[in-house]
């Protein structure tokens, strides 16, 4: 409440953001903070990039060209760290910053300094973990899945990797309490649960993921802690304990966290599929009870991640047909996807051709993992190049198209300007050209057996590893475009409209552009006509 | 959102009296089952394990449930704010607060006036103020602009009956 002469209160809560570099650091607002996130996971993207081309240069050609194995083998690791905890998911975090207070017609994030604290860490754990490569005996060289009794080998990379690993799940916890938070008590009236837009409903699934499993890897990397500094034995067969368990231990976390890189991707094609086919979103409610399916059975799979580490047939054919059974709600997805697009005035503008190279390429590294499930051909595939291909096709055309799919879409509704589209689809083709170039081959070579995370390889694999070399190159030099595209529609360009896409509904997109930096001080009207492709069966 | 007890069959002809509180799509019930269900999960996986011998997951799931529910109560709390606005007889009561009133003003019902007043930043809701003797006090920040207008309506209303039939019974 406030009390003010007449007349003289005008605007008296409209104020901006505080000018120079302490807007940035002292903000608590989602917008600011959004930015703030997409910023830090580009700069991650590029870091990791760098980390992936080291890899492609090495491996250009058979023999040791540039780097040592041990570096090598710290590559492989820091380029999956920083591109998993760095690039991915602050990606996400920073859409869902900007965008789900506005889905839903919220001020603000729940706890906005709670988001500030969240953010600020992440470059901290990040400084921390890239200082790894300047310490004694090298950055961690054992993997992501850190696997005792090798990461204990490390040198003084350790205990900093640790302590890296635990800041981001805080910062992931924090971001994760506060989009559920916000999502269950913050939604303006009328905004009922089944009336919420995709993205804010695989969001609020993923942050469920996210609070559930994160304690399970904090355990766990402390455990690796006290064993190698403290005398305990969880992981060391010579002190009764059981290094496979660390496996199954980070595996519960490992494979959940797999769908929370993938699901808000789910729900970012969602949200750019209906609009640009000017239809509603086929199946709404089958969306949302496939997305939770695959939340659920995502703590009843991890083992397929380890079935050569052995283990009981009937428990092999429990994960078996479990990660199997991941196809049907993910076929229910793509088959919406797909009727929402038939017979739909589609057009193709950049964040619809990144969708559908999302649906093409994603679908591709759901076929190849479902070959991967197969327990004797697993045993064939397991720790080959043809994982290395089923991952990085689900995660680079699958989370990271989706994540450029969500910035080109978004973009004007951000800067109040549209970017450049012919250099937006240019940047589309040559990264889907080029990422089918650089993982394609690695299907095969890995089929004819190259090892995964070695640095040398057998003649016969020489073509296949050129050209995703090549491939590598080029993918990683397109994503100079995006920089150059998101930067020349901050600065400038032709004036986008509130609604932007003329298929676009929802309450984002009924304000101005760009976003005013308050949005919804006062709770909105929910129109049924806002009401995103959603679901207007529940209108 | 918007209750009043003029329509009550336990008020009195001459009570006209609004509650005005923010929208909460979580009611507190439903915000303990969450916690509780999340709790279940949380700890079920950790027990799982510390029964393995790998106890070191349990404190790290009590420490982000606790996180969890501070972070549900803090935003919970904002829920239970309240603004009254009571016409009786003369006199215009206003009430804020969460637990109690935390701050109260009286007004002159023959000087109260309603105003809704349009907002010069685009896209803002029009503010909704008590206004008497040259000063002005907003309220129901909380409501959207449909609500505001029906408010401020009805408050108008009450405002212009004749105070013989508002005043108390004596």
């Amino acid at each position: 409440m406030s009390e003010a002469h007449a007349h003289d209160h005008h605007d008296d809560h409209h104020h901006g953001p505080e000018p120079g570099i302490m807007r940035w650091i002292k903000t608590t607002n989602h917008k600011d903070l959004g930015t703030l996130y997409m910023w830090f996971s580009f700069t991650m993207f590029m870091i990791g990039g760098m980390m992936a081309l080291v890899i492609r240069a090495e491996l250009f050609q058979p023999g040791l060209q540039f780097v040592d194995p041990g570096f090598f083998n710290s590559m492989t690791t820091m380029h999956a760290l920083v591109m998993i905890f760095g690039g991915v998911m602050p990606g996400f975090v920073g859409l869902a910053n900007w965008m789900v207070p506005m889905m839903i017609g919220a001020s603000d994030l729940a706890l906005p300094r709670i988001n500030n604290w969240g953010f600020w860490i992440l470059p901290f754990a990040f400084t921390l973990l890239l200082s790894t490569l300047f310490v004694d005996g090298g950055a961690p060289a054992a993997g992501w899945t850190m696997y005792p009794p090798l990461v204990l080998q490390s040198g003084d990379s350790l205990p900093l990797l640790i302590f890296a690993v635990h800041m981001m799940g805080v910062s992931s916890i924090t971001g994760a309490i506060n989009i559920v938070v916000t999502i269950l008590n913050m939604r303006a009236p009328g905004m009922t649960l089944l009336k919420m837009p995709l993205f804010v409903w695989t969001w609020l699934i993923t942050a469920y993921l996210l609070i559930a499993v994160m304690p399970v890897l904090a355990g766990a990397v402390t455990m690796l802690l006290t064993d190698r500094y403290f005398g305990t034995s969880f992981f060391s067969a010579a002190g009764g304990g059981d290094p496979v368990m660390f496996q199954h231990i980070f595996w519960f976390f490992g494979h959940p966290e797999v769908y929370i890189m993938i699901l808000p991707a789910f729900g970012i094609i969602s949200m750019i599929i209906p609009v640009f086919a000017r239809k509603t979103l086929f199946g709404y409610d089958s969306m949302v009870y496939a997305t939770a399916s695959i939340a659920f059975l995502s703590f009843i799979v991890w083992a397929h991640h380890m079935f050569t580490v052995g283990m009981p047939v009937a428990a092999e054919l429990f994960f078996m047909f479990a990660t199997m059974l991941i196809a049907v709600p993910t076929g229910v997805k793509v088959f919406n996807w797909v009727a929402t697009m038939w017979k739909g005035s589609m057009s193709f503008e950049t964040p619809m051709l990144f969708a559908l190279a999302f649906v093409f390429l994603f679908t591709i590294g759901g076929f190849s993992g479902l070959m991967l499930a197969i327990v004797p051909a697993d045993f064939q595939y397991h720790d080959s190049y043809f994982v290395v291909a089923h991952f990085h096709y689900v995660l680079v055309p699958g989370a990271v198209f989706s994540i450029m799919a969500g910035v080109y879409f978004w973009l004007p509704k951000w800067t109040g300007h549209m970017y450049d589209e012919k250099l937006g689809k240019l940047h589309f083709w040559l990264s889907t050209i080029f990422v089918n170039v650089t993982f394609f081959p690695q299907h095969f070579s890995g089929l004819a057996g190259m090892p995964r995370r070695i640095p040398d390889y057998a003649t016969q694999f020489a073509e296949f590893n050129m050209i995703s070399s090549i491939g590598a190159f080029g993918f990683g030099f397109s994503q100079l475009i995006l920089l150059f595209v998101v930067i020349k529609c901050i600065r400038g360009g032709q004036p986008a409209t509130g609604r932007v896409w003329e298929g676009a509904r929802g309450l984002e997109w009924s304000i101005p552009s760009p976003a005013p930096y308050h949005s919804f001080e006062t709770p909105p009207d929910v129109p049924d006509s806002e009401v995103t492709s959603a679901q207007e069966q529940h209108a | 959102m918007v209750s009043s007890r003029q329509d009550s069959p336990t008020a009195g002809d001459h009570e006209r009296c609004l509650v005005i509180q923010p929208n909460a799509s979580l009611t507190p019930r439903q915000g303990r089952l969450f916690f509780v269900s999340m709790c279940a999960v949380s700890f079920g996986i950790a027990m799982l394990f510390a029964l393995q011998g790998f106890w070191v997951v349990l404190p790290f799931a009590g420490l982000e449930m606790a996180a969890l529910g501070a972070g549900l109560y803090w935003s919970m709390r904002g829920n239970t704010y309240r603004e009254v606005i009571r016409v009786e007889g003369d006199r215009v009561l206003f009430e804020s607060g969460r637990a109690g009133p935390d701050e109260r003003r009286e007004y002159q019902r023959a000087w109260a006036q309603v105003v809704l007043e349009p907002r010069v930043v685009r896209n803002h809701a029009p503010r909704l103020l008590l206004r008497s003797h040259g000063r002005d006090c907003e309220f129901g920040r909380c409501l959207t602009a449909k609500e505001k207008r029906e408010v401020a309506q009805r408050l108008k209303r009450w405002l212009n009956e004749p105070v013989s039939r508002a005043a108390p019974a004596t």
